[in-house]
């Protein structure tokens, strides 16, 4: 409990002190209200709203968790294919960096005609931008096992699949975690640009098609609401595969272990 | 029961082993001294099977696929307590749960480790996670016991004490031994036969039978036969220089 005390204080004082400066600014500076709304104008806008936000973070938050789920249970699988041979990570490999390199928006339009519109092209939306660190860290972790375990495991006769649920999967683990955490940012932000083109408009939209009815409305104070919100959903989901991580690896991670 | 090494060169980029012969009778402890990097570990798992000769022959008879291999490191799983570490060969040769968990707690009791089962490896000191590896060795009732500058990694007292439980263990169990090592004192102390190797690419340049009384403790070190021996071993090895 003190500990949690002691970890939560400080990024709270400076997140009250922040938002009072901004809110003093704000007021001192008169700036304008559709160029930068107060805090205070915000939270307002949080409030009066607070039944399409919510339903749009629940949407978002489906669409982004779906995806990333697609893409932690993808993306390791295509890591174990790609390590387990030479030749297939020479095939295969530089075609999944072009997942890095699809531009999402681009594509967004293709997702619609293949999916239609709603959470589905959305949640394939977060799978795209989301996968390829985690292919990337399942390889690199894979590819890392200490050669005299594998050579232990070849003495005692270890079937193929002994040695992958064993030693190289566990093995990869903590690398495979860090793949994840990155990952769990990038699947809402995947969402969020995925509903610009492929959300539903009105009473299912989610944070990105409000946040893209909210700037053309100029309603900047709702924007932020909406903006924020999504970073929070993105923190979310982070701080879920922190939490797995430790649960996982708390025992025998250098990374995971507490500070003494 | 026994082990034989014709002759086998294995040619790398480097030669490792030029024409090494090399018999082991069963039961003998044989530790194999040289110089660091000179084809030593080569010679271990081509022994063990990891790695094929490139010419000549290994015949290792009678030991029914019951091999076991001491890394100079423990090389333990991590995520695995200590004894789940130890019972893994038997688990990856599908012994049943109740009868590994019984064979992990003997082998552990063996290397005095019967307190740290439940930890893991990070909690352990390098001596304890070495006694583990040791464990996880003797866990199969090896007839041929590898190690390959086990305790090499260690401070001298730990060393030490390693080596002298080792010899018990080989006292009591009489398993083959094959230990490398670069310590003529560590060489001397355990074998009962010691093969000197020259630096790569590896060849036999001479042969110590080592002639101390079966029982063997830390008072055998200071003694005159002991430093006969060593004595002995530091001349063949002069001979070929650099250690």
């Amino acid at each position: 409990m003190r500990q949690l005390l002691r970890n939560a204080f400080p990024p709270l004082v400076a997140f009250l002190a922040g938002n009072a400066l901004w809110e003093a600014l704000a007021h001192l500076l008169e700036v304008p209200l559709y160029l930068l709304p107060p805090p205070s104008r915000i939270a307002g806008a949080l409030l009066t709203h607070a039944g399409p936000l919510g339903r749009g973070v629940l949407l978002t938050g489906q669409a982004a968790l779906a995806g990333f789920a697609l893409a932690a249970t993808v993306g390791v699988a295509a890591g174990v294919l790609i390590a387990s041979a030479r030749w297939v990570q020479r095939a295969v490999y530089p075609f999944t960096v072009l997942l890095q390199t699809v531009p999402l928006v681009a594509i967004a339009p293709l997702l619609v005609v293949w999916f239609g519109y709603g959470v589905r092209p959305v949640a394939v939306a977060a799978f795209i931008v989301s996968v390829f660190p985690v292919i990337v860290n399942t390889v690199a972790g894979l590819r890392s096992v200490d050669p005299p375990l594998e050579d232990l495991f070849r003495l005692y006769g270890a079937s193929r699949w002994a040695r992958l649920f064993k030693l190289r999967l566990p093995w990869a683990l903590p690398s495979i975690f860090a793949g994840l955490k990155v990952a769990s940012g990038l699947a809402v932000i995947g969402a969020v640009v995925g509903e610009f083109v492929a959300s539903y408009a009105g009473e299912d939209a989610g944070l990105g098609m409000l946040a893209l009815t909210f700037a053309r409305e100029s309603h900047t104070d709702r924007l932020f609401a909406a903006v924020g919100l999504a970073s929070l959903l993105g923190l979310a989901l982070f701080a879920g595969v922190g939490a797995a991580a430790r649960l996982t690896l708390r025992h025998w991670h250098a990374s995971e272990q507490e500070e003494r | 029961m026994w082990l034989e090494g014709v002759r086998r060169s294995f040619p790398g980029e480097v030669v490792a082993l030029e024409g090494v012969n090399l018999e082991v009778a069963a039961g003998e402890f044989v530790a194999i001294l040289g110089p660091s990097g000179c084809g030593k570990s080569t010679l271990l798992r081509l022994v063990a099977g990891l790695d094929p000769p490139q010419g000549g022959t290994v015949r290792v008879e009678g030991v029914d696929g019951r091999v076991a291999y001491v890394f100079q490191d423990a090389h333990l799983l991590p995520w695995r307590t200590v004894l789940a570490n130890v019972e893994l060969p038997l688990q990856l040769k599908g012994v049943p749960r109740a009868a590994r968990r019984q064979a992990a707690e003997a082998a552990l009791a063996q290397v005095g480790l019967g307190d740290a089962l439940d930890r893991f490896p990070a909690q352990l000191s390098g001596g304890m996670r070495m006694r583990a590896s040791l464990a996880r060795a003797l866990v199969t009732e090896p007839r041929l016991l590898l190690l390959d500058e086990p305790f090499a990694a260690l401070d001298e007292l730990t060393r030490s004490r390693l080596d002298e439980e080792l010899f018990d263990l080989w006292r009591r169990r009489r398993m083959t031994v094959l230990f490398v090592t670069h310590s003529l004192g560590e060489a001397a102390f355990l074998a009962q036969r010691v093969v000197v190797l020259s630096p790569r690419p590896a060849r036999v340049v001479g042969e110590v039978e080592v002639a101390l009384p079966e029982a063997r403790d830390a008072t055998l070190r200071t003694t005159a036969p002991f430093n006969e021996v060593v004595r002995q071993l530091q001349g063949v090895v002069q001979q070929w220089g650099k250690l």
